[in-house]
C-alpha cells in the first residue's frame, strides 16, 4: 500500500510540474502561425489615455512615482553613464539644452535650457538663446558661461574622459557671447546640431558643484536645474530624486520618484501587477496583449514612436550577395508583415526607409512587399535557381522577440531556397565577430538593429558610407559612390528643405541597393499602472516632462 | 589546533592565486571588448583605443596581470571599467545583502531539512517520511529560477503578503531567502534522515532505550547531536551551492547583492569587477568549509587535526 501511495503521489507532482509550465507564462513562447488579431493602433495612444478620467478638476499633488528600467543607472553623471532609459533617469536632475518631442512630431527640437537657436550663414556657427532667471540646484546662476563649462570643459575635454565625447566631436568651440547667448562653432557646417545637442549624455550641471567635487566624485551629489533633486542613489536598488519646487516649468506634482531597477522581464511584470512599481520599461509584446485584452488588471500599455531599425545585413562582399538581384530577392522573400502580426503583436511597420518614421527628412521609400514568386523569380535571374547556404548570426536578447524574429526570417528565407544557419551568440560576442576585418569574419547575413536618438538624419545615414565598415557598424560593407557624396552634403546643408531633398536621394538608392533585407521599426511597448497620470515616455525612450505626472491615488 | 588552522590558510591563499590567475585569463581570452561594449553609436576606432588604454587594456596581457597582483598585494582591487568607482566600494556596498540572503538561507535549510530529516527517519516509510522525501527530492532537481517566480507569484502578485522585488525591509528578505532555503533544504533533509536512520541503530541508543528513557530524549538528546554530524559537512558543501544560487535568486528578485553585481559584470566584460567578485566567492567558499571543518572536529570527538 505505501509503494503505491509514494508512486502516485510522485506522479501527482509530476502533473503539477507539467501544469505550471502550461499556465499563461510571463515569458512569451509564440508560434509562427498568425492567430492572434493585430493590435489595432488607436487602442493604444503613446500618452496616458485611455485611462479612465477622474472626476475631479485637475492633478492632485503628492506621492512616489516608482519607475522599474531593466538595469540600474551605472553612474549619476550623464557623462559617463551608458542606456538611454537611464540616462532619462539622471535628465529628471540635469537637464539639457533641447529635447526631442516625445511623439516625434514637428518641430523634432523643442527647447529646454535653449529657448531658440539660429545657423549662421556660411553654416558653421549656431547661436543659441538661453533661459533667463534658471537657477541650479545649488542656487548657482543657469548661464551661457555655465554651457561653455559643460560642453568645451566637461564633454569636450580630453582629461574628462567623457564616454560620449566623440557623438559632439563636431564642436569646435562655444564662445560667450552675453550672459544668455552662446555661439557654438562647428568643424564644417553641421545641419543637425540642435538634435545632437538633445542627445541624453549631454546634460546642464552646476559648474560650482563640478569643480567643487571634481569629474570623479561629483556623481554624489550631482546638481542639476530639472524638475527633481537628487537624493540617493543606492547600487542595485533605489534611485531617489525628490521635487524641485522652483523649478522653471513648474513645480512638480509627485514629491518624489524612485527608479527601482528589474533586469529580470517576469520579475518586472509582477511588481507592475502587484503595485511595487507605477511604471515599468520593456514589456513583452504578448504581456502587453494581455493588458490590453483586460482592463480589470488595470494596466495601460504605452507605445511611443520607434526609432530603432530591425534587419538582417548581407556582406555585400560575399558570394551571392555581391549581386543586387539576390538582396532584393530576400527581400521580397521575408513576409515582414506577418511577422509584425504573429509575434510583435501587430505593435508596428515593415520598413520602408533606412530612416524611423520619426527621424526628420523621413520618406515612406519603398515597401518590399511579400512576394516569394518574385524572390524566386529574381534569384534564378541571379543565377541561384537552386539556392544557397549562409550563416545567420545574431545577438541573442537583446532586441525585442529576436530568436523568434530570426527563426522567422530563417523558414521564410528556406522557402525559396536559402538556407540560413542560425547562430546566436551572446551580444558580446556577437559584437566582437561583426568587428572582425575583411580577412577575418565569418559574418555573411547578421540580425541586428539601429538606434537613432536624435531622430536626426545624420546618424541614420552615416552607417551607409565606407568611413563605417568595421570596426564601424557598417558589416554589411556597403558603400555607393553616390551616397559618398551625397551623405555629407546633407550634413553641409544649411536650408531644412534643401537637406530634406537630399536625403530623400539617400534614401531612395539605399533602398534600391538593399543591402539589407528590411524588416520593420523595433516597437517600444512599456506599461503603466492606471493611476499613474501624464506619464510620457519619448520617442527617445527617456521618460519626459514628468514635472506634469502624477499620482491618482485616494 | 592552531597549526592546522593556520595550515588551511595559507592553503586557502594559493587556491585564491590560483582562482585569480585562472579567472584572470579566462575573461580576457573570451571574445567581447568592454570599450567596444560601452562606447556608442558615435565611437570611432581611435576614441574606442583611446577608452581602452585607460581601462589598461592595451597592455600585454601577463603585464596586466602583474600589475594586478601588485595592486592586489597593496589592497586595491582597481576599478570598475563601466563606472570608474573603486571595486572594493562596488562589492561593499552588496556583500552585506548577499550574506544575509546565504546565512538566512542555510538556516532556513537547516532547520526544514535536518527537521523533516529526523521526523521523517524516526518513522520511517509513514506517509510523512514518503512525502516529505519526495519534496527533498523536487527540492534538489527544481530550478531555483522557476521556484522564485513562483513564489512571487503567489505570495506577492496573489496575495500581496510580501513585496515582489528589492531589499530595504525584512519583509523583502522573507521569499528570496526562503527560495535559496528551499533549494538546499532537500539534500540536508535527506542526509539527515540516513545519518539518523543509522545512529538510531547504534548500541548506544539500545542501550539507552533499555534504560527506559522516553523515546523523545533518545531521539533529541542522544540520538540527533550524533546524526547531525555528517549533516554538517553537507552544509559546509551546500554552501557553495547556494553561494551560485544566489547569483539566481538576486536576478529574479532584483537583489542588490553580490550575485547580480557579477551577472551585470560578466555580460558588459567589466573585468576587474568580475576578479574581484570572484575572489570574494571564492575566499567566502574556502573560509565557510575551513569553519566548517573546525565545528566537525569540534563536535566529533574522534576526529583530531594534525
Amino acid at each position: 500500500m505505501t509503494r503505491y501511495l509514494r508512486l502516485t503521489v510522485l506522479v501527482l507532482l509530476l502533473l503539477a510540474f507539467v501544469a505550471s509550465g502550461c499556465a499563461p507564462a510571463a515569458t512569451p513562447t509564440p508560434e509562427p502561425a498568425p492567430t492572434e488579431a493585430p493590435l489595432p493602433p488607436e487602442a493604444t495612444p503613446p500618452e496616458a489615455a485611455p485611462t479612465p478620467t477622474p472626476e475631479e478638476e485637475g492633478p492632485k499633488k503628492g506621492g512616489t512615482l516608482v519607475i522599474s528600467l531593466g538595469t540600474d543607472v551605472p553612474i549619476f553623471d550623464s557623462l559617463y553613464a551608458s542606456g538611454i532609459p537611464n540616462l532619462g533617469i539622471i535628465h529628471l536632475v540635469t537637464e539639457g539644452l533641447t529635447r526631442i518631442d516625445p511623439q516625434g512630431r514637428e518641430p523634432k527640437v523643442l527647447p529646454v535650457l535653449a529657448e531658440s537657436w539660429e545657423q549662421s550663414a556660411d553654416g558653421e556657427t549656431w547661436t543659441l538663446k538661453l533661459r533667463e532667471g534658471v537657477k541650479f540646484h545649488d542656487g548657482t546662476p543657469f548661464n551661457a558661461e555655465a554651457v561653455r563649462f559643460n560642453i568645451m570643459d566637461r564633454m569636450r575635454n580630453p582629461d574628462a574622459k567623457a564616454l560620449a565625447a566623440s557623438a559632439f566631436a563636431m564642436i569646435e568651440s562655444v564662445e560667450v557671447v552675453d550672459e544668455y547667448t552662446v555661439n557654438i562653432t562647428t568643424d564644417g557646417p553641421f545641419a543637425g546640431l540642435p538634435a545632437q545637442l538633445a542627445y541624453s549624455p549631454m546634460g546642464m550641471n552646476s559648474p560650482t558643484q563640478v569643480q567643487a567635487l571634481g569629474n570623479e566624485d561629483y556623481h554624489t551629489a550631482p546638481m542639476g536645474t530639472g524638475p527633481f533633486k537628487f537624493v540617493h542613489h543606492i547600487k542595485g536598488q533605489e534611485v531617489l530624486v525628490e521635487a524641485n519646487e522652483d523649478y522653471w516649468g513648474g513645480a512638480p506634482y509627485l514629491d518624489a520618484i524612485a527608479m527601482r531597477p528589474i533586469p529580470e522581464t517576469a520579475s518586472r511584470l509582477m511588481a507592475l501587477e502587484a503595485g511595487d512599481s507605477h511604471v515599468i520599461y520593456h514589456v513583452p509584446p504578448r504581456d502587453a496583449q494581455r493588458y490590453i485584452d483586460d482592463p480589470s488588471l488595470g494596466i495601460t500599455v504605452l507605445t511611443p514612436p520607434q526609432q530603432r531599425t530591425i534587419f538582417v545585413g548581407m556582406n555585400v562582399q560575399w558570394g551571392p550577395f555581391e549581386d543586387v538581384r539576390v538582396r532584393q530577392a530576400l527581400n521580397y522573400a521575408v513576409d515582414k508583415q506577418a511577422i509584425i502580426d504573429s509575434i510583435l503583436m501587430g505593435l508596428t511597420e515593415p520598413m520602408d526607409s533606412p530612416l524611423p518614421p520619426s527621424c526628420v527628412c523621413y520618406q515612406s521609400t519603398k515597401n518590399y512587399a511579400y512576394d516569394p514568386d518574385r524572390a524566386r523569380e529574381l534569384l534564378a535571374e541571379a543565377g541561384y535557381a537552386d539556392g544557397f547556404k549562409a550563416t545567420l548570426h545574431y545577438g541573442a536578447g537583446r532586441f525585442l522577440m529576436d530568436s523568434e524574429v530570426v527563426e522567422a526570417v530563417q523558414s521564410y528565407l528556406a522557402d525559396v531556397g536559402v538556407d540560413a544557419e542560425i547562430v546566436a551568440l551572446e551580444w558580446a560576442a556577437f559584437q566582437a565577430a561583426w568587428k572582425k576585418p575583411l580577412e577575418e569574419t565569418e559574418i555573411q547575413m547578421y540580425f541586428a538593429g539601429w538606434g537613432n536618438p536624435t531622430v536626426d538624419p545624420d546618424l541614420g545615414t552615416y552607417t551607409f558610407v565606407e568611413a563605417s565598415w568595421p570596426p564601424g557598424l557598417n558589416a554589411m560593407r556597403y558603400s555607393n559612390p553616390e551616397l559618398e557624396r551625397l551623405i555629407p552634403e546633407q550634413r553641409a546643408s544649411t536650408d531644412p528643405g534643401e537637406r530634406c531633398e537630399i536625403v530623400k536621394e539617400i534614401q531612395e538608392i539605399i533602398m534600391e541597393d538593399a543591402p539589407q533585407i528590411y524588416l520593420y521599426y523595433e516597437p517600444q511597448v512599456h506599461a503603466k499602472r492606471n493611476e499613474a497620470m501624464d506619464v510620457t515616455i519619448s520617442v527617445t525612450e527617456r521618460v519626459d516632462q514628468m514635472h506634469k505626472a502624477w499620482l491618482d491615488t485616494p | 589546533m592552531g597549526r592546522y588552522i593556520i595550515y588551511r590558510l595559507v592553503l586557502t591563499v594559493f587556491v585564491l592565486l590560483g582562482v585569480s590567475l585562472v579567472v584572470f585569463f579566462m575573461i580576457r581570452l573570451i571574445p567581447g571588448d568592454p570599450a567596444d561594449l560601452l562606447a556608442d553609436q558615435w565611437a570611432t576606432e581611435e576614441d574606442i583605443e583611446k577608452l581602452r588604454r585607460d581601462m589598461g587594456l592595451d597592455k600585454q596581457i601577463t603585464v596586466q596581470y602583474l600589475l594586478f597582483m601588485d595592486n592586489l598585494r597593496r589592497g586595491d582591487l582597481g576599478n570598475s571599467v563601466i563606472t570608474k568607482v573603486p571595486v572594493a566600494e562596488e562589492i561593499r556596498a552588496r556583500l552585506p545583502n548577499t550574506l544575509k540572503l546565504a546565512v538566512i538561507g542555510t538556516m532556513i535549510a537547516v532547520v526544514i531539512g535536518s527537521l523533516a530529516g529526523t521526523i521523517a527517519a524516526v518513522k520511517p516509510y509513514s506517509l510523512f517520511d514518503n512525502v516529505s522525501m519526495i519534496l527533498a527530492l523536487s527540492g534538489v532537481s527544481t530550478p531555483a529560477f522557476w521556484l522564485g517566480l513562483m513564489l512571487m507569484l503567489f505570495f506577492s502578485v496573489k496575495l500581496g503578503w510580501f513585496p515582489c522585488v528589492g531589499a530595504g525591509t525584512p519583509k523583502h528578505l522573507v521569499l528570496p531567502s526562503l527560495t535559496l532555503g528551499l533549494l538546499s533544504a532537500g539534500v540536508i533533509a535527506r542526509q539527515s534522515r540516513s545519518s539518523m536512520l543509522q545512529t538510531l541503530q547504534e548500541e548506544y541508543i539500545v542501550t539507552a532505550r533499555s534504560k527506559g528513557l522516553h523515546e523523545r530524549v533518545v531521539v533529541y538528546r542522544h540520538a540527533l547531536k550524533n546524526a547531525l554530524i555528517p549533516v554538517v559537512t553537507i552544509v559546509g558543501l551546500q554552501f557553495g551551492r547556494l553561494l551560485g544560487g544566489t547569483v539566481l535568486v538576486e536576478s529574479v528578485f532584483s537583489w542588490p547583492g553580490m550575485g547580480r553585481l557579477l551577472v551585470d559584470a560578466i555580460f558588459t566584460r567589466d573585468y576587474p569587477i568580475i576578479q574581484g567578485a570572484v575572489l570574494v566567492f571564492a575566499t567566502t567558499f574556502a573560509l565557510v568549509n575551513l569553519a566548517v571543518d573546525l565545528l566537525y572536529g569540534a563536535l566529533d570527538p574522534r576526529i583530531r587535526y594534525e
